[in-house]
């Protein structure tokens, strides 16, 4: 097959046909996923979420926990990107482009959740149809919409190779408070709901914010590893770089931490604390969810935190990738422990068990592997690397050669002596050193 | 192949264009098939065609407030009102479904999170008291507020009702509303006795939300809910709250009641008397 254009940007169609059998053979089992996964939605349709562990009381289960997973997963790559365009920190460059996919992919995975969780999903057009601008999910499906489309733009303009100038500023200024838009708002589904206690807090889109920013980040740079090792020469990451990412991880799990702390004082601190919030948390702390919630904050919060925050265990390629794969678990537990805290106890006092089924895994899995087929097409065939940044193998030493001051006719080895000679002697900078040194023929 | 950024930009404009005009003509359209007015002496629809007419009488008057008050000092517990409750809506019972739960609570305390567990079967126990409990039909229904695409609103006599060909089935309702009042259709409702009496609400799908109505068919037509008609110690009482002359006018004024979790400012309208 040929190579293409497509509006502007290179669609590298040549690629598949040099492909290795590898690349098939992860496409083929992503489409069986995903085939799967739809045969699942399929079974799901026709007769009912009571294939779902969900019931009345534990009303929303593992799709809205994908959805708000997926949602924070999208902060990771907007950061990455906006610092790059905005505080210019440049060592983030060569990922730039990969970032928006990722942050584009995320966020498009996290609307189709929406889908297989909806009872009756033919009547979805009334979203678009009759809004009610009083809750809090229109205008959550808004930003969600609204931000795709700015990762859509975003990136059309960075392939097609307008990524310096000022629209492309302007759009990462609109995209960095439609970031912080998507992670509020998605907070606000359950923090504005007075009917469930621990829910109805102030911090909840803070809190979302920080586990956003972690399991995202954490994410990209699984995602920027992965790509490193199996996408060939095109992208050669520094570690460099690695080490940078995972610096500022380790920041936001500390803030993270700290705001699960102040929730958590605010819960037990006898002054403040109220029966139905005690009740209902100690099932994270010491009851039926503790087994999720104690590993949350010690193996997939502190460990890695600390781990990151020293020097000497934080430049290490294993230490970083390991870190990522604990703090993105870690977060994925976490959205399941934000539903238990509202959902696990009904509003009139009744407990309610929830484990997803084999339906829930199958479709989940499914729409993952739509995630990752469009992140490994798009590796493969659209020009996703920023070549002047890629790493280049150190140049060889250039050949010394012997050359001589033309002002007191003393001889060098080579070019550097005679520049360093020229310095001290007669006060030539070094950058202007041609005028003094020349080779010796 | 080569499509041009033009035709690109021209498609997504176009499709955002129609989908806007779309909705206009339709917000348009919707108001008029919802609105009372409309309909005048005739009946109020709620929901189209698709799974049967479900259409109601108007309010009998206009300014009615229906309102309940629930002496539990009479209730034995006896589970009457939620079987025929059930029966008279055409509930899936399968399912377990059912819109009244009857909360044994221990003597002494108002206390929601501390009742007998196994609300499927009360007995009236030495130590326990039983609290009936139902859609509440708030004022300031949280249920209708969180609704995205308002397939659920609060009718004119203070009654919240639900579109059931509108409703998507998110399940935020649910979530939202204070009193567990809110069932969703896991699997198509098996009914084992239709009622298919003139404005019994047909049966629902699956996967959809419903509740409680105060018996709309029935209140319309003047007459009582059926949990009211069959409760044998007459333990509720049911009327229009705003008519000063009513029974449950004089309760409310002259007795002692309660309502569950005032605080949060829901305006629940059943009166308890304890």
């Amino acid at each position: 097959m040929q190579d293409t254009k497509i509006a502007g940007i290179e669609v590298r169609l040549s690629e598949l046909g040099k492909a290795s059998p590898l690349f098939w053979g992860w496409t083929l089992s992503l489409l069986i996923l995903i085939g799967l996964g739809g045969y699942a939605w399929y079974v799901q349709l026709k007769t009912g979420l009571v294939v779902t562990g969900m019931r009345d009381i534990f009303a929303w289960g593992f799709y809205i926990q994908n959805f708000i997973f997926f949602v924070g997963l999208a902060a990771g790559g907007l950061i990455i990107y906006s610092s790059v365009n905005l505080f210019g920190a440049m060592q983030f460059k060569p990922v730039s482009k990969l970032s928006v996919l990722q942050a584009g992919v995320c966020v498009l995975l996290a609307m189709l959740f929406i889908v297989p969780d909806l009872g009756n999903p033919k009547n979805i057009y009334y979203f678009l149809l009759t809004p009610n601008f009083q809750s809090i999910f229109v205008f959550d499906a808004m930003i969600l919409s609204i931000y795709f489309l700015l990762c859509l733009i975003d990136l059309y303009m960075l392939l097609s190779g307008r990524e310096e100038g000022k629209l492309m500023l302007a759009l990462t200024v609109i995209s960095l408070p439609a970031a912080i838009g998507i992670h509020s708002i998605t907070a606000w589904v359950l923090g504005l709901v007075k009917a469930r206690e621990l829910w109805h807090t102030a911090l909840m889109a803070p809190l979302f914010i920080s586990s956003a920013l972690v399991s995202g980040l954490g994410l990209l740079i699984l995602m920027l590893l992965l790509i490193r090792k199996y996408g060939g020469e095109r992208f050669k990451f520094k570690d460099e770089m690695f080490y940078s990412m995972a610096k500022l991880l380790a920041v936001i799990i500390l803030v993270d931490l700290f705001f699960l702390l102040s929730e958590i004082i605010t819960t037990f601190w006898p002054a403040s604390a109220m029966p139905g919030h005690v009740e209902r948390f100690a099932l994270l702390t010491s009851g039926k969810y503790s087994a999720i919630f104690m590993p949350e904050i010690l193996a997939f919060g502190l460990l890695p935190f600390a781990l990151l925050a020293i020097p000497t265990t934080r430049k290490s390629m294993p230490v970083v990738a390991l870190c990522s794969v604990l703090v993105v678990i870690g977060i994925f537990s976490k959205r399941f422990i934000l539903l238990a805290m509202g959902l696990a106890v009904s509003p009139l006092g009744v407990l309610a068990p929830y484990t997803p089924t084999l339906i829930e895994l199958s479709i989940t899995a499914g729409i993952w592997s739509i995630g990752v087929l469009v992140v490994t097409l798009a590796v493969k065939l659209l020009p996703m690397e920023v070549v002047e940044h890629v790493v280049e193998a150190p140049k060889p030493p250039a050949p010394a050669k012997p050359s001589k001051c033309s002002l007191c006719e003393a001889e060098f080895k080579s070019m550097d002596e005679c520049c360093e000679h020229a310095e001290k002697e007669h006060n030539i900078a070094k950058a202007s050193c041609d005028m003094a040194c020349e080779e010796i023929k | 192949m080569k499509i041009s950024r033009r035709k690109l930009l021209k498609a997504i404009g176009a499709t955002g264009g129609s989908l806007l005009l779309a909705n206009t003509l339709y917000s348009a359209f919707a108001q008029q098939e919802y609105s009372f007015e409309r309909y005048g002496t005739n009946y109020a629809a709620i929901g189209a065609s698709k799974i049967g007419k479900i259409r109601y009488a108007p309010p009998l008057k206009l300014g009615v407030r229906y309102a309940m008050v629930i002496d539990t000092n009479l209730c034995i517990g006896c589970g009457i009102c939620r079987e025929e409750c059930a029966k008279e809506n055409n509930v899936g019972i399968d399912s377990g479904m059912r819109y009244i739960k009857i909360l044994v609570m221990k003597k002494g305390k108002i206390d929601l999170d501390d009742t007998q567990k196994t609300p499927e079967k009360p007995r009236n126990r030495r130590g326990t008291w039983n609290l009936p409990v139902q859609c509440m039909q708030c004022d300031n229904p949280p249920c209708v507020s969180v609704c995205p695409v308002q397939a659920t609103w609060k009718e004119e006599d203070g009654i919240t009702v639900v579109d059931y060909n509108k409703c998507i089935g998110c399940r935020y309702c649910i979530v939202a509303c204070p009193y567990w009042a809110r069932h969703f259709n896991w699997k198509q409702p098996v009914v084992p006795e239709v009622n298919s009496s003139k404005w019994a609400p047909p049966i629902r799908p699956k996967g959809i939300v419903e509740k409680c109505t105060f018996c709309i068919h029935r209140v319309r037509e003047g007459r009582l809910p059926r949990c009211v008609e069959v409760c044998p110690t007459r333990a509720r009482i049911f009327g229009d709250i705003n008519d000063p002359e009513s029974e449950i006018s004089k309760v409310v004024k002259s007795r002692n009641t309660f309502r569950l979790k005032e605080e949060l400012g829901t305006e629940p309208h059943i009166f308890y008397l304890g």
